[in-house]
Order: structure tokens, then sequence, then C-alpha cells
């Protein structure tokens, strides 16, 4: 299967600052990929590098085959949609205007919405469950219903890729593993390759179809849970010397 | 339930402000400091002319120019104010806040002021006097963009951003100031006067190309809906949408900055139109869905002027109240409201 995005020795950071470098890694559709790393290691860094927002500094990334750099704004915004830690207030929009705001790169000049955009956006909004909101403003949901609208904005742009960069932050168990069961089956069903940086280690572990992990010497491998596991590499992710990856439970316990 | 709901707002909000506008028009056209008979208006409107023939004369000389120039002028302010704010996501960014107005002050400063009349040798004395006006005031403004554009690109945070417009403005003021000090009493008092801002400045034979040049930049303002609701989403998005953010920011800066400046050169600095007006529109819609909002924001500007405009006249025979004495009065407690609901109304992020 060809990969929808994959990276070549790219390095990435800021203009002096290499801060990740060597980094190939492809993701194919219908997976679901956990990119893992402690904090400020550059997970945010990395993806910013996928999605055109900063400039690698060397090596090469590509988009369906398609170097980043040859693709102008508005392909890139029919290839890849995201989902931000920025918390989007835009009050005085409502859930399904700004679900709808998805549609932009499939819609004319002035951005009136067909049928079609908005047949999209209402599925967009039913597969995440949140149509019942549709009419509420965005400023009130809760946490975990305003990630699922921004969701549901990612999907209603109908593009082969999602990143979502830390999408459960502000969420309680039980929506972060619903929202994860939730990408899962759209990746399943629409064929969606998705991307998303978590620090709930066990979570990814148990759910992803692949991790990526950053570890605490900035090198960046890719592979399946049990691949990451069975290399020991889990154990370098973090810094620590006091904890230890525990297979059973999939997660991080303390060291005897 | 609720959208049908919601529809039928913004029906009520249009119909509602196109009414209250036309009245209070037609208020400013029967009122003002020369007290004529109502019927005689009405007469001198349907051109069948009047008693006496100076009244005909106020009314097409002086009150039918003064109120279209109001209308157009508080649309033109509001639309700039509404560019501002959702450029920046600040709901206190406006033409007058950022610098922009002052900088326009400041354009037709050093040209009437500084420049000791250069225009009015080129163009003779009535035309020189606006020709410079435009071109300072497009000049002042248009400096102020530039650096705020070029902060913007720098600076990413949107407070940063809306205090250096505050240093800007200050920096505008003195210049100023430092102009007055050392030109001839004649120069400064005709610069005072236009400082004062007053929509009665427009005469007859400049109202043509002010109309058309608000018009047209206003009639563009309508076309920008798609991206300005983008932009309500932040930078990231718009990005991810298929813009480039910086472009996208330049444009609308420059559509708002030409709008302050034309303003400016025909009727001086006017003060918090800008400002106020966008959020009075938000308010009455309940929403800021530009496809909504920036017609609601002209029409609202409109009348919002217009009223301005009929207090500024309704001291009638004592004389003529200055607009901006008005605007603040009005403008206060509207941003007082906003800022003290700024949790509740949260229009950005």
């Amino acid at each position: 299967m060809k990969a929808l995005l994959a990276t070549h020795s790219l390095s990435v950071g800021y203009k002096h600052t290499t801060i990740l470098k060597d980094i190939d890694i492809s993701i194919f559709p219908a997976e679901v990929v956990s990119l893992l790393g402690s904090n400020g290691i550059g997970k945010s860094t990395l993806l910013k590098s996928l999605t055109g927002e900063i400039d690698a500094i060397s090596g090469s990334v590509e988009i369906d085959n398609t170097p980043l750099k040859n693709l102008s704004n508005k392909a890139l915004s029919q290839l890849i949609a995201i989902v931000t830690t920025e918390r989007v207030q835009a009050g005085g929009l409502k859930v399904e205007e700004l679900v709808s705001l998805g549609r932009h790169p499939h819609t004319g000049f002035f951005g009136k919405l067909s049928q079609k955009d908005k047949q999209i956006a209402m599925e967009a909004m039913q597969s995440v469950g949140i149509y019942h909101k549709k009419d509420s403003f965005t400023s009130e949901l809760s946490d975990g219903e305003r990630q699922k609208m921004m969701i549901a904005r990612a999907i209603a742009q109908q593009t082969p890729i999602i990143i979502l960069d830390e999408p459960f932050s502000f969420l309680d168990t039980a929506s972060r593993i619903e929202i994860f069961a939730l990408l899962k089956k759209i990746s399943r069903e629409k064929g969606v390759a998705i991307l998303l940086s978590s620090h709930d280690v066990a979570q990814s572990m148990r759910m992803s179809d692949r991790i990526i992990m950053i570890d605490r010497n900035r090198n960046v491998t890719c592979g399946t849970p049990s691949e990451i596991i069975q290399e020991g590499n889990i154990n370098n992710l973090f810094d620590s010397q006091n904890i230890v990856y525990d297979t059973a439970l999939s997660d991080f316990i303390p060291k005897n | 339930m609720i959208t049908v709901l919601s529809r039928h707002r913004s029906a009520i909000v249009f119909s509602t402000l196109t009414v209250m506008s036309i009245i209070v028009g037609l208020a400013c056209i029967f009122i003002g400091s020369v007290d004529i008979p109502f019927d005689e208006v009405v007469n001198s409107l349907i051109g069948k002319g009047t008693q006496k023939p100076t009244w005909d004369y106020i009314i097409h000389e002086s009150r039918i120019p003064l109120t279209i120039t109001a209308a157009l002028a508080g649309a033109a302010l509001a639309i700039s104010g509404l560019l501002m704010q959702t450029t920046f996501q600040n709901p206190l960014a406006g033409p007058s806040i950022l610098g922009v107005s002052t900088g326009a002050s400041m354009g037709v400063a050093i040209l009437t002021l500084g420049a000791g009349g250069l225009l009015q040798g080129i163009f003779g004395n009535h035309i020189g006097e606006y020709v410079t006006n435009i071109v300072g005031a497009l000049l002042g403004a248009g400096i102020i963009i530039a650096i705020l554009i070029g902060f913007s690109s720098v600076i990413r945070n949107t407070l940063m951003l809306l205090i250096i417009g505050i240093l800007i403005s200050y920096l505008s003021s003195s210049t100023i100031s430092l102009l007055n000090f050392f030109s001839s009493a004649e120069e400064v008092k005709s610069y005072v006067v236009w400082g004062l801002g007053s929509y009665s400045g427009v005469t007859t034979q400049q109202l043509p190309l002010f109309a058309l040049s608000t018009i047209i930049a206003l009639l563009w303002s309508l076309t920008l809906s798609k991206p300005l609701n983008a932009l309500l989403l932040g930078e990231r998005y718009v990005q991810n949408l298929g813009y480039n953010i910086r472009n996208l920011r330049n444009s609308l800066l420059t559509i708002s900055g030409v709008l302050t400046a034309i303003v400016t050169a025909f009727c001086g600095p006017i003060g918090f139109l800008g400002l106020i007006v966008p959020h009075v529109a938000r308010l009455m819609l309940n929403s800021s869905n530009h496809v909504i909002l920036i017609p609601a924001t002209i029409l609202c500007g409109a009348f919002i002027s217009l009223l301005c405009t009929l207090l500024s006249v309704l001291p009638s025979s004592i004389g003529v109240i200055p607009i901006n004495a008005i605007t603040p009065i009005i403008g206060v407690p509207i941003i007082l409201y906003v800022i003290l609901n700024r949790k509740r109304i949260n229009y950005f992020n």
C-alpha cells in the first residue's frame, strides 16, 4: 500500500535549532497512528512540519506522493485537516456554522454552501455525535463536545489525512476513550489516515494501529505497539529512571 | 426551530435598521440649526421650491449632503472596525485605537502644516485643500497600516499589537502637536477646524467622489465574508483551510485602512464608530457569522452615525455640537458593556 504521508531524512526545528532529525516515517490510509513523547520533546514541531505550518530544516515531506513544498495552500487544504491544541472560542458561531467552515476548501468565492456541503457537514456532526447540538453556540459546549465539534469540522473538510495535536488534553477518561474509538471508526469507514499526539501512553498503546515514538534521546521510531514493546524502546520514552513499562497493564508503573 | 427563529431574527434586525436609518436620516433633513417649517422642507424635497430661497439652498447644499455623508462615513468606519476586529481577533481593535485615524490625521497635518500648502499651490486653494487632505490621509493611514502589518508578521500576540497601535497613535499625536507648534496661526486654524471632525465639510462638489469611493469599498467588503469567517477559527485553521494568512491579513488591513483614510480625509478624525458598531451589530444579530454581520454592520454604522448627527443638530438655534463630542457618549457605555460581559459574549479567542 502507498503511504499517504511519508518523510525522508526529515529534520525539523526553528531557524537555528534542529529539534528532531533523521525522521523517516510513513502513514497509510485507514490507520490511526499515535505520536508519543515527553513534554517539550518536539511533538508539536514535528506535526507542524508535517502540515506545512513550519518549513522543514532539511529532508522532505511527501503528501500523497507530492513533495509538501510543491503543494499550494489550497491543494494542501484538500489533503490535510488539522485539530489544534488551541481552544477555539469563535463565540457567536453555532456548531453547525463552525463545522461547515470545514467545507471552505470546497466552496466558491463567497463560501456559499451547496446542498451537498450541508449534507456533508450534517453527516460529520452525526458521526461524532454532536448533531443534536448543531444550533447551540460553540461557547455553550463542554470541553468534550467542543473537541467533537472540532473533529467534525476536520471530517467535513473531507481530507485523506487528519492530524490532531493532543486531542485529549482537556478530556476526562470517558471522553478520551469515546473520541479515540470515534477516530478509529472514521479511519476504518472512510479510509482516513489519522495521526494524533498524546500523553496517554496506555490508551495509545492499546488503541493505536501504530506508534511513532520520540524517545528521550530524540530518536524517532515507528512501529506497531507490540514492536515498540518488543524492541524495548518503550522504556526509553521518558527521561525518568524511576518508571518502567508494564506490558500486562500496557502502562508505565513505578520501578520497585 | 431555532434556525427559523434566528433567520427571523436577522430579518427583523435588517428591517428595523433600515427603517430606523431612513427615519433618522429624514429627521436630519427636517431638523437643523435653522428652523424650516415641515411643509417647506417637503416642498423643497419634491422640487417645488421654498418661500425663502435660502431654505432650499440649506436643504440641498447642506442638509442632504450632510445626511448622505453621515450615513456613508458611519458605514465605512464601522466596516473598517469590523475588519480590524476580526483580523486581529480582538474586540477592542478599531481604526482610532490602532492609530489608523490618528495616522491619517498626521498625514493631513504634515501636508497642511509641514509641506506648507504645496498641493494647494498646484491645485488652487479650494480643490487644493481637499486634495491635500485625501493624499495626506491615505499616506498617513497607509504608513500606520504598513507599520501594523510589519509588526504583525513579527509579533503574533494580538494584545501586543494593540499596545503597539496605541503607541503609534501617541507618536502620531505628538507629531501633530509639534507641527502645530511650528506652524503659522492661519495654517493651524484650518487644520484645527478639520481636526475637530465634522460631516458638514463635504460639499456637494466633493460628495460624488466621497460617495463613490466609500460605496465601492463597502461593496468590496461584502465579498469578504468567507475569509473573515475562517479567521474566527484562528490563524492555524485559516492556513489549514487554504489561505495564506499573511496575504489575507495584509489585504484585509489595507481595505480597512483605505476606508478609514477616505472618511478621515473628508470628515476629519471621527472617533468610536469603528470600535462600537461591530459590537452593536453582533449583539443585535446574536451572531458573528460575517455573511449577515457585514451588511448588518454597514446598516448599523449608517444608523448610529445618523443618530449622532441628529443629536448634534438638536440644540437647533444654539449651534451644532461637534460630532466627536457625541460619539463617546454613545460609545463608552457600549464598550463597557462588551468588556464587562466578555466572558459571556466572547466572540473571539
